[in-house]
């Protein structure tokens, strides 16, 4: 999809790409962002399902089915989940090298959702040691969310 | 008591193990009960009869 220049970019997020931090978390679908030639188009996906069509994948709702996942095509909606597509790890899954968004971030785009079940995200992800709440602070104040995560440590984490 | 904490102690190792898998080995775990999460979610298809109003005749 790269390569065909469908896409300009991707990353994984979500619980899949947490799960390169964490212990295995559930989840029935596969999240990743991606960057467009045309993001301000109106049918923003079409292209990415035109070509997985034509590939014989199908459509599910609205994830595409790629093996034993669904799949579900993100394109990035601010200037935060831009620089986690652009700055994201190259890790290996069994062979394939795939792009996987860094901890900071995925807890920073968590953290932005305001969500429970990004909250616990965030938590899962400072347990695991690859991240200190320092680094979520720094990123947070530069995307406007320092009140966001100051809340966040008054709650779950200043006992 | 005792049971209690050799029961979470034994909880905290078995998560602490299942964080160090490799993560293929985490996916594919989750990949494995996929489908039983998908049920888990889903609410039942089937349709549930309300329950029946005493029967007044007798």
């Amino acid at each position: 999809m790269l390569d065909a220049g469908v896409i300009t970019n991707y990353a994984l997020f979500g619980a899949i790409a947490q799960m390169l931090y964490t212990a295995p978390v559930a989840t029935i679908d596969a999240d990743v962002l991606v960057g467009l030639q045309s993001p301000d188009r109106l049918d923003v996906l079409a292209p990415i399902y035109r070509f997985c069509h034509d590939r014989g994948l199908e459509v599910e709702g609205e994830t595409i089915r790629v093996g034993a996942w669904p799949v579900q095509f993100v394109p990035t909606f601010n200037s935060l989940t831009a620089e986690a597509m652009e700055r994201a790890d190259t890790t290996d899954f069994e062979g394939v090298n795939l792009r996987v968004v860094r901890a900071n971030y995925l807890a920073v785009i968590a953290l932005s959702t305001g969500r429970a079940k990004g909250f616990a995200r965030i938590l899962a992800l400072l347990e695991s040691t690859h991240l200190t709440r320092d680094q979520i602070a720094t990123l947070a104040g530069r995307f406007g969310l320092a009140q966001a995560w100051a809340r966040f440590e008054d709650r779950f984490l200043d006992e | 008591m005792n049971d209690h904490r050799e029961i979470l102690r034994k909880q905290a190792e078995w998560q602490r193990a299942q964080a160090d898998l490799s993560w293929p080995a985490k996916v594919r775990w989750v990949e494995a009960v996929r489908e039983s999460i998908v049920r888990l979610r889903c609410p039942p298809t089937h349709a549930v009869e309300p329950p029946r109003p005493p029967d007044e005749s007798g």
